[in-house]
């Protein structure tokens, strides 16, 4: 069985208009697996619902059905802030029914592999936000998870603690036979995964490897930014005719199987038009396209 | 350790790592007691055979426990805001041990807050007996863990800290005017007498009068049954509470 399966699952929140979650399938078992989607896009009341702490309203969680080798790192440290590093991980241990003893244990293994030695003493309110996050990660990994759950767990970091949170996961993914669900709206956030889930307005639009999901878009895509406060028509028109299988959006289009006589060609100047390797955000665009004026209408 | 246990160390840990609450939690009061015994010493008919010392030293004690309860409450919205209570709620721990920690630690610190002031009577020439005093602590540890209860079932409800105050200010705080603490309910006016008997808090200063030898109101069956009802419902109400999702 998977570590992760839902079947069909919808969610609602009173007052919202549409259904937060839309009959979502899913399922994923030792992999890491990318909930890519901006704000809105339901991966967050997916998580709430994986967790257990949103009621489906329709659908089922087939798994995880048991809270026991469950963990979630939030977007916000879940750490005390008056306690030690140490104390905020055995008390993760006890909140999991470890014993003490098997609790010291597993800190001994996670303090060295996390880096968080030196700071088990440091209570988590003095920790610089790359140290607590790293905490909040050895808080989650107390309960020796099968399935970890991470929402948005870089937000707020600079550049340099973000890479080594990554790392961090990614030497504990080498370890240990973790499920990994990753909630972020950054495509190179969801690069790094084995597999990522596009989600828009609670639906889920496409999924498969960051190759797969480029793959529509061919080696070259072009991607055409209009400027807010110009006439798009013109722009609209030329792309009609140079690019006919171009996807548009408000703010612009994006066309596969682009090449540089694109950019030559455009004739505005109030268009942008870049030409380069596709992105997982080029492909974001593109599966979700068909959306975006539903999404744009609703906001 | 289990998860009741754990917690409970870790609410203590949290409020023991933070003395200035603790000492606000009793310096208020005894401010209030001390100038409101001075002030209405000379003018006040309380139609009780007692000093205003000795006669607001119950009500005061509540108010140290309502204080502390307060504490407690407002560091369940903070873990919320902080997501340790999310994280919390996501482990296999039982809800119910979650809330069960959070009232046995804070009701554990507000009944020790309480009774440093039950230990001023002898202090203020009101003389009490050993089993008179473990009585008077017995019913504050209830007086703790219903208004501890009650606090949890209104933070519940409340998303911010300063939304809190109000509560605090238009439902606890005017609990309290009304039970009796700086008036005796049988010589007030009838309306107020009437409100503060439906009080639940005001029964309970009568069990710990009744405790402490100090001219009490009612009946003591009835003060010690109001009472100790008063705190099952508050754990329960609490404890209902938390199980419930919203994080």
């Amino acid at each position: 069985m998977p570590a992760v399966e839902l079947r069909e699952v919808s969610a609602t929140y009173p007052g919202l208009g549409r259904p937060a979650l839309d009959g979502i399938s899913l399922s994923a078992d030792r992999e890491m697996v990318a909930l890519l989607g901006p704000n809105g896009s339901g991966k967050s009341t997916l998580m709430r619902v994986l967790v257990g702490l949103h009621r489906p309203s329709a659908g089922r969680v087939v798994t995880p059905t048991d809270r026991k080798r469950l963990a979630v790192v939030f977007q916000t440290p879940a750490v005390d802030d008056l306690l030690t590093v140490r104390e905020n991980l055995l008390l993760a241990g006890a909140l999991h029914g470890h014993s003490t003893r098997a609790a010291r244990e597993r800190l001994g293994t996670l303090a060295p592999r996390l880096n968080l030695a030196e700071i088990m003493a440091t209570r988590c309110g003095r920790l610089s936000g790359g140290q607590k996050r790293r905490a909040d990660l050895a808080r989650a990994l107390m309960a020796r998870p099968s399935l970890l759950i991470l929402d948005e767990p870089t937000t707020g970091l600079d550049i340099d603690a973000r890479a080594q949170f990554w790392r961090t996961l990614d030497a504990v993914r080498a370890e240990e036979q973790l499920t990994v669900l990753v909630a972020t709206h950054l495509a190179e956030e969801a690069e790094r995964c084995d597999r990522a889930v596009l989600l828009k307005l609670g639906r889920l639009v496409a999924q498969g490897t960051p190759d797969a999901l480029r793959e529509p878009l061919g080696q070259c895509v072009a991607r055409v930014d209009l400027r807010p406060d110009r006439d798009p028509a013109p722009v609209r028109a030329w792309l009609d005719t140079a690019a006919p299988n171009a996807r548009w959006w408000s703010a612009g289009a994006i066309v596969p199987n682009a090449d540089a006589s694109l950019v030559e060609s455009c004739p505005v100047d109030h268009a942008t038009v870049r030409v380069s390797a596709p992105t997982l955000e080029d492909a974001y665009l593109w599966h979700t396209a068909d959306i975006h004026a539903e999404a744009e209408a609703f906001a | 350790m289990n998860a009741f246990a754990a917690l409970f160390k870790r609410d203590l840990l949290r409020q023991i790592r933070q003395p200035t609450r603790i000492v606000a939690a009793i310096a208020t009061p005894a401010m209030i007691w001390i100038f409101f015994a001075a002030g209405f010493a000379g003018s006040a008919n309380l139609g009780v055979d007692a000093s205003m010392h000795a006669f607001l030293v119950p009500g005061i004690a509540s108010m140290t426990v309502l204080f502390a309860s307060i504490f407690g409450a407002i560091s369940l919205i903070q873990d919320r805001q902080d997501g340790f209570l999310r994280a919390a709620l996501v482990s296999p721990a039982p809800r119910s041990a979650i809330a069960a920690a959070k009232i046995a630690a804070a009701g554990l610190l507000a009944t020790a807050q309480g009774a440093v002031v039950l230990l001023m009577l002898p202090a203020v020439g009101h003389p009490v007996t050993p089993l008179g005093l473990l009585a008077a602590i017995g019913a504050l540890a209830c007086v703790s863990a219903a208004l501890i209860g009650l606090g949890l079932t209104l933070a519940w409800r409340v998303d911010s800290t300063q939304g809190y105050h109000g509560v605090m200010n238009t439902v606890l705080m005017p609990m309290w005017l009304l039970s009796g603490a700086v008036f005796p309910v049988d010589t007030a006016s009838a309306w107020l007498s009437y409100l503060a008997r439906a009080n639940p808090l005001t029964w309970c200063h009568d069990a710990m009068r009744h405790a402490l030898g100090m001219h009490p109101q009612s009946n003591a069956a009835v003060a010690w049954t109001v009472t100790i009802a008063f705190a099952l419902a508050g754990v329960i109400a609490g404890s209902a509470t938390i199980g419930r999702n919203r994080t």
